[in-house]
Order: structure tokens, then C-alpha cells, then sequence
């Protein structure tokens, strides 16, 4: 019968020191909780500001919180961006915005940063919960996205006619579609940015945001709608016919079937890349890539956004910057390449010299308060891999519960097996060898039973 | 989405918990046929599908539903927000199957539907493996569902009349 036999050798109680540290949950917990400073208002209007004047106009006289679906939306939007740019950087002719985009250069006092650029045009990413299809969806539901887009234009000093919209759902399958936003005189571009520019700024000294029309996402959520604090529900959206006779949207399915190719060139296929999960179920990883199935383990959008708000507010916290660099991954077998998150923290404890040690964020949806006492053994494990990998013997595991009141918990996990757990994932690709070498998938660990 | 929303806007007075709605979903697609595709595997409370759950964690994600919790009790809620157009066009396709489904299985416990569900995924599991008696059938479900082996009998007897188990022998 076969065991489960990493998996067992890490999750041996006795071997294992879980201590809870609350000082650093509270750290975390803090910078979710966060409401930024207001006295870091800059004295230009950033192209962001621009896109959305209602909403700028009140965020600069009050500031109010964004609703926790806002900011689950802001957060997957920001890992979506991640992801495709990262992806779509390995296709020739795609570069990345290094530094902003300033305004000053052509006569505006407008700073931006655009997504990618490629081959001189401008791309502008937008995560939506449903796909756009329709051109005039776009001025009819996204019109500050063409702003947007249209306003890093106007303050580029040379751009190209043509540039890009790519809108991407934000539930799998992230389905996406590329729009081509065409001009054909940047001076009327430039005259939309400049009339919006006086429009915020006339509401700004004459304290008037009437004259800003309805938000943008007056229906989407706004905070300052929710909390009635503005006066959108009286106000008619800002008209869009001037950008209508200005422009041209097309169905850029050219451009789209770019985005599919994909060069993975940066993949050895001769190497067999694992991350830490498919070291522990390497049956997931074989039915994925040796049998080709569909995998199902995709992760909810609501998982990856919190996980997203999670891992950002462990890095916003000054007391566990890191003063060197991270260990190296030291584990190397032939034909493998181990993928181990490099997410480190400084750990102190009184009595002790600092230390750089790996952490992981997970998100939690237990719903029952009594079984929330320590961290699970998945996540457990997969830090056991990445401490093994790295030749750490501990590491950190923060626990957020969406569901019981946002709590948020913080353990530090010592290892007293590093080196068994070592031999175990050396063990362990021994039998992915195998098993593909032998076209034997019961050659290797078996699931647990909900991975059936 | 749309099918999903239904279901938990229609039983929102049932207080529709995360292992009431995979059970309702697992008969809506089994026996009212209404094509979902989730993928459902035989868990702890009967069979579950981990699409579901993540497609559920979606409609959260989207506004849609709302987790709401009351002490150690959890139901989901449909808030305000509409529905997109693709999804009210199913809704509209399968809103029939949606209400038979409910008037079938909407009543029953969460318990009840727990070893209901069980039965048919067993059923279902056994017929491909060839014929069995209703006895074995009980026993089977007896032994994956102890806690519950109390009400196996008197749930088989209700389910009979609802469902045609394709995996039994005539027994004598």
C-alpha cells in the first residue's frame, strides 16, 4: 500500500514547534487595517486622478476607506496585471514603463505610468467582471479606461497612432480581448486632457464638484457613494461625444493572437519545474503535465485577492524588511527545477540574533472559530519544502480568516527534521523520475481523499 | 452563475449553508439534468466539488452572494447586485429545472441531503462495476456515513420513491 511519504515525514508532531506570535499578526493586521496619510497628496494630477474627477475631488477634501469589495477588485486587478505583464514580457517587441511618464515634458503638469508598451504603442490592461465583446461597450461602460489610455498618449512626446486596450476577466479563465484605440490628430487628444485638466482644477479652487458629473463608478461600489458623501445621485455622467468623433475602437484580434504566442524560451524544456504543492502531491503535477488533464485546482478569485491584500501588508511592514539577501535555494537534483516562492522576513526573538527566514500567506475559510488553531498541515508542508530548499530550519506562516471577523494569526514553525525532510523531497523526485520514465502515475504518493 | 444564484436566492428562508448548496447542486445536475459540470468527488459530507466551492467563492468575489455568519453558522445570501446578462439568460433557460429541483430536495436537512446525495454518487459509483442489493447499497452508505447510520434506512425508503437506483439487484 502506498503512504503518503513526504508528507508523513514532515507533519511528525514531535518534530515540529509551532509558537504563535501575536506582535507580528498585529503588524499585519495593521497594514490591512490601514488608512493612508492625506498630507501625501502630490501638487500635479496624476493621469489616474484625471480618469475619475468626482471621485478625486472628494478623495482630496475627505478621505474615505474603500469597501472591502473594492479592494478585493483593486487586489486581483494588481495580481492580474502581475501575471500578464509577466507573461507577456517574454514576447518580442513588449517592453515595461521603467520610470513615470511625465507630463512636463510637452507642456502638462500630468504624471502617469502605462502598463507595456509594444513596438511604441501604448498598452492599458483592465481587469473586468465580465468580458467586454462590443466596441461601444467600451464608451458606453468603460469610458475612463479610454481616458485613460488616451491621456498617457497626450503626454508622450511621440506616440504612435495606434495603442491598445486589453481587457481581462478577473474569474478563470481570465478570458481576455484587445481593442486598437486609433487618432488621428494628437492636438485633439491633447485639447481632451487639457479641458479635463481645467475642469478638476476650476472644481478644486471653487469647490464645486457638480461640475464633475456623476463618478465613474457610481454604480460600482464608491465609497463616497455608499457613505453618501457626494452628490452623484444628482449628476448626469460627463459627457463623451468629444472623445467619440476623436477616436476610432477596433477588435485588434491581430494583436490578441500575439498575446497567445506566447515564446517560452525561457523554459528549459528538458527541466521539470515543480513548486512546492506538486513536490507534495506529485500526482497533481503528473496528471497535469504527463496525462495533460484539466487541473482543477484554480484558485478562487476571492482566495487570490485576500491572499493578495495578505502578502501585500506582510510587505508593508517596516519591522521585517530584510537587510541582505535571501538565501539561495541549495537543493538541486538533476532535471528539476524546484520553483520556491523567495517571500522573506526578518525574524527576531529576544535573546537572539535577527534572521532571514521564508513566510507564506494563506487564506483560510474556516468558518468555525474552534478548528482555527494552528496552520494547516498543506501549508505547513509547503513551507517544510521551501525551509528544506533553502536550508532554513523555520519559517513563518500568517493566517488570515475572511470569515471570522477578518481575524488574522501568526506562527513561527521550527523544523527539528530539516535535513529528513531534505532526503524526503530528494526521495520524492526520485519517484517523479520514475513514474514519468515508466509511464506510472501510482508510482508516486497518492492524493488526499478531497483531491480524488 | 445565474443556475447558482437562483438557487440560493429561492431557499434564502432555508438558510442555504456552503454543504446544503453542494448537495443541491450535485441532485440538480444528477437527476434534474440541468448541465453544470462540476466535477463532484466523495468527501467528508457526501459528495462535493471543489468547482463549486471555487465558483461560489467567485459569485462572493463578484458581489453576488454574501457569506453572511451568525455565531458558528454561516448561510449564503443574494445581495442586490444584478446579474450579468449571460447569466440571467441560464437562469431564464433552466429556471423549470431550478424549481423542480427545489420543490424535490429545497425541505429536506442538511443531514438528510448529506446521505441522499452520498446515495446516489455510490449508486451511480456501483452500477459501472455491475449489479448490487439494496442491502449491500445501505451497508455501503452505513459504512461511509456512521454518524448518520440511523436514519440510512428510513432516507433510503424516501429516496425509492424519488429516484430510480440504476446499481440494484431485484431483491427476493
Amino acid at each position: 500500500m502506498i503512504t503518503l511519504t513526504l508528507f508523513s515525514i514532515i507533519c511528525s508532531p514531535s518534530k515540529i514547534n509551532i509558537i504563535e506570535k501575536n506582535n507580528m499578526a498585529d503588524f499585519v493586521k495593521g497594514k490591512m487595517e490601514l488608512i493612508p496619510s492625506e498630507d501625501d497628496i502630490p501638487n500635479y494630477f496624476r493621469v489616474t486622478d484625471l480618469v475619475n474627477p468626482a471621485q478625486y475631488y472628494y478623495y482630496r477634501n475627505k478621505f474615505i476607506r474603500p469597501t472591502l469589495a473594492i479592494r478585493r477588485k483593486l487586489a486581483m486587478g494588481t495580481k492580474l496585471h502581475e501575471h500578464f505583464e509577466r507573461l507577456w514580457l517574454n514576447i518580442d517587441g513588449f517592453e515595461r514603463q521603467e520610470t513615470l511618464l511625465d507630463g512636463v515634458w510637452v507642456g502638462y503638469n500630468v504624471v502617469g505610468k502605462y502598463d507595456l508598451r509594444f513596438r511604441g504603442s501604448i498598452i492599458e490592461i483592465k481587469t473586468k467582471s465580465i468580458p467586454v465583446d462590443d466596441p461601444n461597450d467600451i464608451f458606453s461602460f468603460y469610458p475612463q479606461d479610454l481616458e485613460q489610455l488616451l491621456y498617457y498618449v497626450a503626454i508622450s512626446a511621440s506616440p504612435n497612432k495606434n495603442n491598445y486596450l486589453v481587457f481581462i476577466t478577473d474569474v478563470y479563465p481570465y478570458d481576455f480581448s484587445c481593442y486598437c484605440v486609433s487618432y488621428n490628430d494628437l492636438d485633439n487628444v491633447r485639447r481632451l486632457l487639457s479641458e479635463r485638466i481645467d475642469l478638476l482644477s476650476n472644481a478644486l479652487i471653487t469647490k464645486e464638484p457638480s461640475i464633475l458629473g456623476r463618478c465613474r463608478y457610481y454604480e460600482h461600489g464608491c465609497q463616497y457613494n455608499e457613505s453618501e458623501v457626494c452628490k452623484c445621485k444628482e449628476l448626469e455622467p460627463l459627457p463623451i461625444d468629444k472623445m467619440k468623433r476623436i477616436v476610432t475602437i477596433t477588435k485588434a484580434n491581430d494583436f490578441e493572437e500575439i498575446l497567445l504566442n506566447i515564446d517560452k524560451s525561457n523554459y528549459n524544456q528538458d527541466l521539470i519545474y515543480l513548486n512546492t504543492f506538486q513536490i507534495l502531491f506529485p500526482r497533481v503535477w503528473y496528471e497535469e503535465k504527463i496525462d495533460e488533464a484539466e487541473s482543477n485546482f484554480h484558485k478562487s478569485s476571492l482566495k487570490t485577492a485576500e491572499e493578495e491584500l495578505l502578502n501585500k501588508a506582510i510587505l508593508d511592514v517596516e519591522e521585517f524588511k530584510i537587510s541582505h539577501s535571501p538565501p539561495n535555494p541549495l537543493l538541486e537534483y538533476p532535471g528539476f527545477r524546484v520553483q520556491i516562492p523567495r517571500k522573506y522576513l526578518t525574524m527576531r526573538q529576544s535573546g537572539k540574533e535577527p534572521r532571514i527566514v521564508p513566510y507564506l500567506g494563506i487564506i483560510s475559510e474556516l468558518k468555525n472559530a474552534r478548528y482555527a488553531n494552528k496552520p494547516h498541515d498543506i501549508p505547513l508542508s509547503r513551507l517544510a519544502i521551501t525551509c528544506a530548499c533553502v536550508g532554513v530550519d523555520s519559517g513563518v506562516i500568517f493566517v488570515h480568516y475572511p470569515y471570522l471577523n477578518r481575524r488574522l494569526d501568526a506562527f513561527y514553525i521550527e523544523f527539528q527534521h530539516i535535513d529528513e525532510i531534505r532526503e524526503g523531497i530528494i526521495e520524492q523526485l526520485k519517484s517523479i523520475t520514475k513514474a514519468k520514465e515508466e509511464n506510472d502515475i501510482e508510482l508516486l504518493d497518492p492524493k488526499l481523499d478531497w483531491m480524488l | 452563475m445565474g443556475v447558482l444564484s437562483s438557487f440560493v436566492e429561492l431557499l434564502e428562508e432555508n438558510r442555504l449553508g456552503s454543504t446544503k448548496i453542494q448537495k443541491i447542486v450535485y441532485l440538480s445536475q444528477t437527476i434534474h439534468e440541468i448541465p453544470l459540470d462540476f466535477r463532484f468527488t466523495l468527501f467528508n459530507y457526501g459528495p462535493y466539488s471543489i468547482e463549486l466551492s471555487n465558483e461560489i467563492e467567485n459569485l462572493e468575489y463578484q458581489n453576488i452572494l454574501e457569506l453572511k455568519c451568525d455565531k458558528e453558522l454561516c448561510h449564503l445570501h443574494r445581495t442586490t447586485r444584478d446579474l450579468p446578462n449571460r447569466a440571467i439568460k441560464q437562469k431564464e433557460q433552466f429556471i423549470d429545472f431550478i424549481h423542480s429541483t427545489i420543490t424535490t430536495w429545497g425541505d429536506y436537512s442538511t443531514k438528510d441531503l448529506e446521505l441522499i446525495a452520498t446515495y446516489i454518487f455510490i449508486d451511480r459509483m456501483k452500477a459501472k462495476r455491475g449489479q448490487y442489493t439494496q442491502e449491500e447499497l445501505i451497508k455501503t452508505v452505513k459504512d461511509i456515513k456512521p454518524k448518520y447510520s440511523d436514519r440510512c434506512e428510513e432516507v433510503f425508503i424516501t429516496l425509492e420513491s424519488l429516484y430510480s437506483f440504476s446499481s440494484l439487484r431485484q431483491t427476493s
